[in-house]
């Protein structure tokens, strides 16, 4: 799985960081929980066409096509209705929060950066 | 009598059976790249995960082109990285388009080795604008259904699409598919009457009962990936008949460029470049049949005229079926792990009615169960990890209507050849405006299909409804179009062209409307008939 991703490294460019904001947002990608989730929740929503969201959508292919994680991924969480409905609405609610988050602290973040002709 | 076919896809390789049944000998010539042998062609779609050495090289490509990168603009269609050689351009080949996004292909059965098997014949009205009605063409799509073998089933959508009697029983529907046809049933009244709403099996070119050598489907879930036991129909296998007759000669791995022709119009050879490059070859021709696919026609009789006269005639008139993929969760199934052995193309097939009868739109839903979900997962406005658990959770419920607009000819709709420079290709250029009132049909439809799925158990999530752009449907018609009336840059009702003596156009450049149909069941057809009635 490792190498798999290592070698879509190799074979794709968008995967390269192309300024400091994108080093950042891969690096707090790489963090613990409070830190990644804002940051995948704001590479998603203000920059879809960012290196880390290009990462997670190459990993996710990846994750999806080769088992064993391709027979958790093709499962459904839940057979129980209620129980999916319910949890779809915390992770739901969960990844808003997540957004507010990353929204307030990396937007201003990228803002600055932007202002520096040598840092995109 | 020396008959010369440009291409193998649905028109060509129809029309070549045709003349080799009556006697005629026929050379092919074509691109004609070939397709790679099917992977473990016993396995399911699951069992190809655990089977293959390198699974993510399969599905995603050895270099990751199957991918679909959220920093892509281009338009996704989910064509299998071992399915990319369909599309692979020679190395002559140049186009430039404007509001159009044309695929061409180049391989052994042409575009139609990626289609999805859609059969729905052109009724009456539909045709009123042909030289010819459906009670003339109607013995040529019984012919073509026994050739490729159809399933479907009698049911109200045969108001729309005649159904023919040679069609074998219609495959299985899932579990989503069989809760959706349940509610029609019990709400059909009211989406008849209210919306013009119909819903019934789709007609496909997809075996359930054997065929000659053909095996019916054995619902391996693998028809996005490349069906392995050939149950669903390509020109291939008509091809592979072609070849069983001493009478013809295939000339693949050439990209036909022009025609020369003498002071009376009647064509003399064919010159062609081999498609990765080398030296042009000429071949003599006693009648020449173009049937390469719309465009790339055009495109051999713009070069032909331009090399011969120096003209550049543009020619208007051409025609796309406009598509909108529209999602839709059938909440029933929610709770449940989506059925991956399973028909995966349309199971299901829609019509709407509209206020003008030519306005007609007809619908595809498919489940999408073995589609990759990563370029789903990503369409979703939360973080990844959110929305692949949302994609997990829905999957058995997803479902994806993809509506087919009608188009007519008009004349600002022209394709022409920009000359060479230095010896070069010359570039097929293509402009295209939508009519005006287009956008406006397409939101009705998808308003009336969104309540129709609504009344159905389904929902369609706001925002995440996708016009494709002109050109993506490949249904490319209408440049050389038929008509009993004379005129230059037109065909008889036979097929026969008006501006050369020996040319017979056999593809969808003939054809003078465009109704909201998949056309390669009518172009087969079509096909059938020219040659039986011409030659």
């Amino acid at each position: 799985m490792i190498a798999k991703y290592a070698a879509a490294h190799d074979a794709l460019e968008t995967l390269e960081p192309a300024g400091r904001f994108d080093t950042i947002l891969v690096g707090l990608a790489r963090g613990p929980a409070l830190l990644r989730w804002p940051a995948t929740a704001f590479a998603r929503f203000h920059a879809p066409t960012t290196v880390l969201q290009n990462k997670l959508v190459v990993l996710l292919s990846i994750l999806e096509t080769v088992p064993p994680s391709s027979r958790v991924l093709n499962r459904a969480p839940s057979r129980h209705a209620a129980w999916l409905i319910l949890v779809l609405g915390l992770r739901t609610a969960l990844a808003v929060t997540a957004l507010f988050v990353g929204t307030v602290f990396l937007a201003p973040l990228r803002w600055v950066l932007a202002e520096r002709p040598d840092a995109t | 009598m020396s008959v010369v076919v440009v291409g193998s896809g649905p028109s060509g390789v129809h029309f070549a059976l045709t003349l080799l049944q009556k006697g005629i000998p026929v050379t092919m010539v074509d691109g004609g790249r070939p397709p790679p042998e099917p992977v473990l062609p016993e396995a399911s779609w699951e069992d190809l995960k655990e089977r293959l050495d390198d699974p993510a090289a399969y599905f995603l490509g050895e270099r990751f082109e199957g991918v679909q990168l959220p920093s892509s603009s281009e338009e996704y269609y989910g064509i299998p990285p071992h399915k990319q050689y369909i599309f692979e351009p020679p190395v002559d080949w140049k186009y430039a388009a404007t509001g159009f996004a044309p695929l061409f292909s180049f391989a052994q059965g042409g575009l139609a080795e990626a289609w999805t098997g859609g059969c729905y014949p052109f009724n009456d009205g539909e045709l009123e604008g042909f030289p010819f009605s459906y009670g003339e063409l109607a013995p040529f799509y019984e012919e073509v259904a026994r050739r490729i073998g159809l399933s479907g089933l009698d049911d109200d959508l045969s108001q729309f699409m005649p159904f023919q009697r040679e069609s074998q029983p219609p495959v299985e529907t899932d579990a989503s598919a069989t809760s959706i046809l349940a509610a029609y049933e019990r709400k059909k009244r009211h989406l008849n009457g209210k919306l013009g709403f119909y819903l019934g099996r789709s007609r496909i070119a997809t075996l359930t009962r054997k065929l000659g050598e053909r095996e019916p489907c054995t619902y391996l879930g693998r028809c996005l990936w490349g069906c392995p036991t050939a149950s669903l129909y390509t020109p291939s296998l008509t091809l592979a008949e072609c070849k069983a007759y001493s009478g013809f000669e295939y000339r693949p791995g050439l990209l036909v460029t022009h025609f020369t022709y003498d002071e009376d119009r009647r064509i003399s050879a064919l010159s062609a470049s081999p498609i990765d490059g080398g030296e042009k070859v000429e071949l003599e021709v006693g009648h020449l049949v173009l049937a390469a696919g719309a465009l790339a026609t055009t495109k051999i009789v713009l070069e032909s005229v331009y090399g011969a006269t120096g003209d550049i005639v543009r020619l208007g008139g051409l025609m796309d079926n406009r598509q909108a993929l529209v999602p839709f969760s059938n909440l029933r199934m929610l709770g449940r792990s989506f059925e991956p052995r399973s028909y995966q193309y349309n199971q299901l097939c829609l019509g709407l009615i509209r206020p003008k009868a030519a306005d007609y739109v007809h619908g595809l839903a498919t489940t999408l169960t073995t589609a990759l979900a990563h370029p789903i997962a990503q369409q979703l406005p939360f973080d990844l990890g959110t929305s692949m658990y949302i994609t997990r959770a829905m999957h058995a419920t997803l479902g994806l209507v993809n509506l087919n607009f009608r188009d007519t000819r008009r004349d600002e709709n022209e394709v022409w050849l920009a000359p060479r420079g230095c010896g070069g290709p010359s570039t097929l250029s293509i402009a295209y405006e939508p009519e005006a009132d287009e956008s406006r049909r397409i939101d009705a439809a998808i308003r009336t299909l969104r309540a129709g799925l609504w009344k159905l158990g389904c929902v369609v999530p706001p925002g995440m409804a996708h016009v494709r752009p002109m050109g993506a449907s490949v249904h490319y018609a209408g440049t050389l179009p038929m008509t009993s009336r004379d005129g230059s840059w037109t065909t008889r009702p036979d097929g026969s062209s008006r501006d050369f003596r020996n040319l017979h156009i056999a593809d969808g450049a003939t054809f003078p409307f465009l109704p909201a149909k998949n056309l390669t069941f009518t172009l087969m057809a079509n096909a059938v008939r020219i040659a039986r009635q011409a030659f």
